[in-house]
């Protein structure tokens, strides 16, 4: 268990969310998920994480939902490339004259910051990994007060999906946004070629500070 | 293997860059048709556009069609130069199967 100190009723009620959370994945297609624009996703990755969140739920609880983040980012990155694929090969359509997408010249630099900010929450976590307690805190109440706790292990698995999860997508989005325009045209409703990396910037910025800032006070570096 | 299948896979730079010429700018998807009888996978024409538009032999555009984007190719002067090279090394190919010539490069 990745959750020792965590309360039963807590590990019981993540237990259930994933539970329904996974099903529906499995029967994403029979809902037709992406007619409510709830996802883009192909729903083929989605079923594969459905699948794999629905086994490893049983295991833990945590292990499910850490799967799902990295099993969501993945597919949602093979659905750019298949986009990305489908609109280079099958070209402009007959008659199908349009504007041209202009690419977003800040993509570049947020692509460049964004691996920068993950490389070096990967380094302030192997650095900081043998020094770290046994017990660490990993949730504050509003009193500012710690409230969840988990083990070493489980600290650095959540705290890596955290990084690499965010990390990946802003870096893969914002790469697209300037080579690929494109593709992020076809798989969002709104214009939001230049609003999507930044957007994920800000959050990988407030997600990595928050991820490093739990790892200071678990050293004891911060109060 | 199918040998013929692998013969033709070196002539898709050729046949694409020949076919985009003739076309002036925007085909993808006639070029899709255009080369439909030779049956090659969707990632054959993919990568071969790729590599061809690393190389900047092709200068891709994506264009707004309704809700979808979709890529348009023109050639560039690096493309135009290496069409005819191909089709130089084409026409070689051509003499020699018709014995009217020796498959090596001529020296003038």
């Amino acid at each position: 268990m990745l959750l020792p100190y965590w309360p039963r009723e807590v590990v019981t009620f993540l237990f259930v969310i994933n539970l329904i959370v996974s099903v529906l994945m499995l029967i994403s297609d029979k809902l037709n998920l992406n007619k409510y624009k709830l996802t883009k996703t192909n729903y083929k990755y989605l079923k594969i994480v459905g699948i794999g969140m629905f086994l490893l739920n049983f295991v833990d609880p945590l292990l499910a939902d850490l799967f799902m983040f990295i099993g969501l980012t993945t597919s949602f990155i093979l659905t750019l490339k298949e986009v990305e694929v489908e609109g280079k090969v099958e070209g402009v359509m007959k008659g199908g004259e349009g504007e041209v997408i202009e690419e977003f010249k800040y993509g570049k630099t947020i692509f460049i910051l964004s691996v920068i900010l993950t490389v070096i929450s990967l380094t302030a976590l192997i650095l900081a990994y043998p020094y770290l307690p046994e017990r660490t805190v990993v949730h504050f109440g509003l009193d500012m007060r710690p409230n969840g706790w988990m083990n070493k292990l489980g600290f650095a698995l959540m705290y890596l999906v955290n990084v690499l999860f965010v990390g990946s997508l802003t870096a893969f989005v914002s790469w697209a946004s300037f080579e690929e325009p494109g593709v992020l045209y076809s798989t969002s409703k709104i214009n939001s070629i230049k609003l999507l990396p930044i957007v994920l910037l800000i959050t990988q910025v407030i997600d990595d500070i928050a991820m490093m800032y739990l790892l200071a006070y678990n050293l004891g570096l911060a109060t | 293997m199918d040998p013929r299948k692998e013969f033709w896979k070196g002539t898709y730079y050729l046949l694409i860059l020949k076919l985009i010429k003739e076309g002036g700018s925007s085909y993808g998807y006639e070029l899709k048709k255009a080369l439909e009888h030779l049956n090659p996978s969707e990632s054959t024409i993919y990568d071969t556009l790729k590599k061809l538009e690393k190389g900047g032999y092709i200068k891709g555009e994506w264009i707004r069609v309704g809700k979808r984007a979709r890529k348009r190719y023109e050639l560039t002067e690096k493309g135009e130069e290496l069409l005819r090279e191909l089709e130089e090394e084409a026409r070689l190919l051509c003499s020699f199967l018709t014995g009217q010539g020796k498959l090596s490069h001529s020296s003038s």
